[in-house]
């Protein structure tokens, strides 16, 4: 079956659409044109076309939901294929019966931007062969700058990609679509409906072998509900395709005590439906609690960012899900999609937890076998909210953990043993791959934990666009420097990565402080549910149902 | 509230009284923007948004959709204008007109002191009357293709160039009359609409059959066939693993290599059981055989049907397995067991178009089709779609007209008349609601009367002229709107669904009245106006 296992990615809402710039130029950022190819299999996510001018286009498989006003200089149809230039006199009309109106100039586009398209950043370097010396390159400074997603989007789209409703606006005062329910009653408009599912149909009608579905989608907002209401259609339209729901946690940003309310409720809606319907589902959030107000934010031994903007929160997810879904998008695995989440969700356990080491955290100079030996404190830190799964911790139970590391190459396994015999015996040095010595470490270090590991020679890409959010003790290539700091006339180039999904009692923590957090919130003093059409019934028994699946992460002893 | 009303009377009639005259404002400043659209000489839009993606556009309701309502006033308007569309599917921008203009001339009065109260009353007075002059109006319809013409044309030309609106009306209103049966209106979904870029849009046309956008997914499988059984199926033919397959204990790789062999052999026992069918019904024969599948053919058994020359197409709209069922008759089946001929459809011909990376499939030369395809062509997406919305106006304009067997006459006769008719009215009415009926009689000229400025008429002379005339033939006179002289709309062809106007009418005055009595909207807060 060497037919490529097509995934179709969808990302709805805004902070989704963050996270996703970030992903598809992390990856694009990872085609090889030269050199040594690439162990990750690109046609997963990707598809090939061709426009029409001939021309043969690749393009992130892919369709993407925004609300009217939140593109900028996107243009909705991409640029690849046919580019019709505004003219008066096209429109068959009376040339002085036609009004013209062009939408307010928009602010100038950054100098990211303005490199991208005249040639100079971002293109796909050659050097990505990566063993070229590093040359001084320009750095760029966006944090001011981005002010959507668009502001740093490498990729270009083909014309099937960006869907924005006209129904709501983007930051509207008036109308925020900012109701669970508002999510499910835009996905009852039967226009919108008929175009999204048309347009995923289409994806999945060039698909030989799909694997499925990745949902991407803004958790604390009306799209939770177009997410859940999406699920039901793809569990019925395509069943037996995976499909794994990744609900983002945005910033919470500045916003009134009812608004921190309503997000948890949204939350709590989308959460309890994506788990009936998702083959697997993993939230994800860069502060370690969320309900209401946030928590401290997750702290990485070699990151320094800022909480609070989007573009850097974004950028530590997009390689989170890079990485982890690694797992069945390599050229030298046959794993699908269904291998990570059937297991995963067995025992009704339909939420798992990730943990990442951004970057792994190897010292120059040293190979795997030695930091691992060395190694102290945890390999990663959690970024789902609320979860925080610890490997040492007696009391905790991890039932099942899937890990994945990239970048570490087979020639940096370990030392050349010539000394042998003089050393204590250690099963360990017996491995003669990243993914068994890894696997052998993870058998030791954990209590009973099932460990499915995967590792990738590529490293994950944090060249511009990817934020300036490294300490100045990590090198261009992600090595941990032992004295000195990385020239700052030099970008970032790629670090190695190590991310954990886990299915663990910590989630049942994060399940019923949720259900109890919003158990306290009297639904009927927020009536926007109920006039967009939520009974009281259905949200008690959704409250129910999020209970019980709590009680799946109890212990129960098996055989 | 009403304990500060007690306080301080005062304090809630200024307020009202300033709401009031914000809601006014957002009325005709809404009304201000789609003025200029209205009727055949509107003008059109072209939106270019900040990155440059172009919409072009006459229509009230798309226009609404595309413009930046803030002012909630507007948005209650744009969405009544909005309900007036999924209603008819025509009359937003008379909507809108007519709302603006009911405020507007109620504000004259309520200058004056009259309470808006009494106005809302006089308005509803009014509706029941003007409800029985467009009754009165009436012009009964046959279902045959002139008669559906005249009201397809007539609201084409106010979307699209006159060439162009000729080719539409002609497909709109084939499209209908050929699926219809029983003299009842159609189910409109029962025409696709299908989209492609390719030439002009003078080419768009009616397949009478069923176009795909999709097509065969193997080299080897035939691009065209003749005399075709046509099965539609919702069956999968793609390999899966199944949930045993992939157990949490990871078995050999023999096991795993057996278990996928199983679950192979399920699925080929389908495709070998259609293959079966299709040996039977056309080995020896001048017959051919197509699949069209809801669900997904892995290429394994694309192969094998391909080495059959069947061509099979895989997911299917979930509409079209109804629709072909219309078109080719046969039926739809979730399985292959006890599959045998009659379950099939037929088709005389059908084959592939390729347009760079899309594929069509047309699928006709239908027996009987009660299923058809309007096939939609244009240079760009924007015609694209500016088209398909004609398209929809037409459709709907033609089956409106089946379900009220009647047309009334357009080029602003009914407004004309039924002024005519309210002046009279409030004389009979006594009291002060005589001057709400005045007001809503007034309004309604908006609609002539913006036609005529469109055209480049002064619309002062010529309300004038067609009043005088209305009078002195005691019949339904209208603007033409290339002269600016009177004409007899019935005798040129111009007529608007009667149901649009009802609704039109029916909904101005519920929204005109609850802006007026807007001190008791405040009273339910603005998030009433938000629902
Ligand atoms: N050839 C014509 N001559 C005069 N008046 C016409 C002619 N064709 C249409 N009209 C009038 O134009 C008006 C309809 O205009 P138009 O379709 O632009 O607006 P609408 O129906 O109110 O809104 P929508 O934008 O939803 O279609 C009707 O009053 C109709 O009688
Ligand atoms: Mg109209």
């Amino acid at each position: 079956m060497a037919a490529t296992r097509e995934i179709l990615t969808l990302q709805l809402g805004h902070y989704s659409n963050y996270v996703g710039s970030h992903w598809w130029s992390i990856q694009e950022a990872g085609f090889s044109y030269a050199g040594k190819p690439s162990d990750v299999d690109h046609d997963v996510l990707f598809r090939e076309g061709i426009n029409s001018k001939g021309q043969v286009t690749f393009t992130p498989r892919l369709l993407l939901v925004d609300l009217k006003g939140s593109l900028r200089h996107l243009r909705i149809e991409g640029e690849l294929y046919d580019v019709p230039a505004p003219d008066v006199n096209e429109a068959p009309w009376p040339t002085e019966k036609v009004q013209v109106e062009v939408a307010p100039e928009q602010p100038a586009k950054n100098e990211f931007l303005k490199d991208l398209e005249s040639g100079v950043a971002g293109s796909s370097s050659a050097a990505a062969g990566g063993d070229s010396t590093p040359v001084p390159s320009k750095v760029y400074n966006l944090d001011k700058d981005v002010k959507t997603w668009t502001d740093y989007l490498v990729s270009r789209f083909h014309p099937r990609t960006v869907l924005v409703t006209n129904e709501y606006e983007h930051q509207s005062e008036q109308q925020p679509f900012d109701i669970y329910n508002y999510g499910v009653n835009l996905f009852k408009n039967a226009d919108f409906e008929e175009d999204f599912t048309d347009r995923i149909r289409i994806y999945m009608e060039e698909c030989d072998n799909a694997q499925g579905f990745h949902i991407m989608y803004d958790g604390t907002d009306g799209f939770g509900g177009v997410a859940g209401s999406l699920t039901e259609h793809l569990a019925d339209e395509y069943r037996n395709k995976s499909i794994l729901g990744v609900p983002l946690i945005s910033p919470i940003g500045d916003i009134t005590p009812i608004q921190e309310c309503v997000r948890t409720i949204n939350f709590a809606l989308s959460l309890q439906k994506m788990c009936d319907l998702a083959s697997l589902v993993v939230p994800l959030g860069t502060d370690s609690t969320n309900w209401r107000s946030a928590g401290p934010a997750r702290v990485f031994p070699h990151l320094e960012y800022n909480s609070t903007l989007p573009y850097h929160t974004s950028a530590i997810l997009a390689s989170a899900i890079d990485t982890f879904t690694l797992q069945y998008r390599l050229k030298t695995g046959f794993d699908r999609m269904s291998d990570l989440v059937d297991p995963m969700r067995r025992n009704g356990r339909s939420v798992a937890s990730c943990s990442m080491g951004l970057p792994f955290g190897i010292k120059e100079g040293e190979n795997l076998f030695s930091a691992l030996e060395k190694w102290e404190g945890p390999l990663w830190t959690s970024i789902t909210p609320h979860c925080n799964p610890d490997m040492e911790d007696i009391n905790q139970r991890i039932w099942m953990q899937s890990v994945v590391l990239r970048g570490i190459p087979q020639t940096r396994l370990k030392a050349h043993q010539n000394a042998e015999g003089e050393q204590p015996p250690n099963p360990a040095l017996s491995c003669d791959s990243v993914k068994q010595l890894l696997q052998t470490f993870l058998s030791f270090s954990s209590n009973g934990t099932f460990s499915q590991v995967s590792s990738s020679e590529s490293a994950c890409k944090v060249k511009p666009p990817f934020p300036q959010i490294f300490k100045p003790s990590v090198a261009i290539n992600g090595d941990i420097l032992s004295h000195g700091s990385r020239s700052e006339l030099l970008n970032m180039r790629e670090v190695p990565v190590v991310t954990s999904l886990n299915s663990c009692d910590s989630i049942q923590t994060m399940i019923r402080s949720l259900h109890s957090e919003i158990g306290r919130l009297n639904i009927r003093r927020f009536p926007a549910y109920s006039k967009a059409g939520l009974e009281l019934d259905e949200y008690e028994e959704i409250l129910e149902q999020l209970y019980s699946l709590s009680q799946n992460y109890e212990e129960k002893y098996e055989l | 509230m009403a304990a500060i009303s007690l306080l301080n009377p005062k304090a809630e009639f200024a307020r009202a009284a300033q709401a009031l005259a914000v809601n006014i404002s957002a009325a005709k400043g809404i009304q201000d923007v789609m003025k200029t659209n209205l009727g055949p000489k509107g003008t059109m839009k072209m939106l270019v948004s900040g990155a440059g993606d172009i919409k072009i556009t006459k229509d009230g309701n798309v226009l609404l959709h595309e413009m930046q309502i803030q002012h909630p006033t507007a948005s209650l308007i744009a969405r009544a204008s909005t309900a007036q569309d999924d209603m008819t599917g025509d009359g937003t921008t008379s909507t809108v007109l007519l709302i603006g203009e009911l405020l507007k001339q109620a504000d004259l009065f309520i200058a004056e002191g009259l309470h808006p109260r009494i106005l809302a009353e006089g308005f509803e007075q009014a509706r029941k009357k003007a409800i029985e002059v467009l009754d009165s109006m009436k012009i009964p319809v046959n279902a045959n293709k002139e008669d559906l013409l005249n009201i397809a044309k007539t609201s084409q030309c106010t979307k699209v160039h006159p060439k162009l609106a000729s080719v539409l009306s002609e497909v709109c209103v084939d499209a209908v009359l050929s699926i219809r049966q029983d003299k009842k209106p159609v189910d409109l979904h029962m025409i696709e609409i299908m989209e492609m870029q390719h030439k002009t849009e003078m080419e768009t046309t009616l397949v009478k059959g069923l176009v795909l956008d999709h097509g065969g997914r193997h080299p080897d499988m035939p691009k065209r066939v003749e005399n075709a059984y046509i099965l539609t199926c919702n069956v999968s033919m793609e390999y899966e693993k199944s949930e045993v397959n992939s157990g949490f204990f990871y078995k050999s790789a023999e096991e795993r290599e057996k278990l996928v062999l199983a679950e192979r052999e399920f699925i080929e026992n389908r495709v070998k059981k259609i293959i079966e069918l299709k040996k039977k019904l056309c080995d020896g024969t001048d017959k051919s055989f197509v699949v069209i599948n809801q669900k997904g053919i892995d290429p394994m058994s694309l192969d094998m049907l391909a080495k059959e020359g069947i061509i099979g197409l895989r997911r299917a709209k979930r509409r079209n397995m109804e629709r072909l069922s219309l078109a080719c008759g046969g039926q739809a089946v979730n399985s292959v067991d006890d599959l045998d001929e009659s379950s099939l459809g037929y088709a005389g011909l059908v084959y592939e178009h390729v347009l760079g990376e899309n594929k069509f499939t047309f699928v006709e030369e239908c027996k009987y089709p009660q299923s058809v395809t309007i096939l939609i062509k244009a240079p760009n997406k924007h015609t694209l779609a500016q088209v398909k919305d004609a398209i929809r106006d037409g459709l709907r304009a033609v089956n409106n007209t089946l379900q009220d067997e009647c047309v009334v006459p357009g080029a602003g006769a009914t407004e004309i008349a039924t002024h005519k008719e309210l002046m009279k009215y409030k004389d009979t009415v006594k009291g002060k609601a005589r001057l709400g009926i005045q007001a809503f009689a007034e309004a309604l000229l908006v609609i002539p009367k913006t036609l005529a400025v469109n055209s480049g008429f002064d619309s002062q002379d010529t309300i004038v002229k067609l009043q005088e005339e209305a009078v002195a033939t005691g019949e339904a006179v209208g603007l033409d709107i290339s002269s600016g002289e009177v004409l007899k709309p019935q005798e040129a062809g111009i007529v608007d669904n009667f149901i649009v106007k009802k609704q039109i009418i029916n909904s101005c005055t519920v929204i005109a009245s609850n802006l007026l009595l807007v001190d008791e909207i405040m009273r339910a807060g603005m998030s009433s106006l938000k629902g």
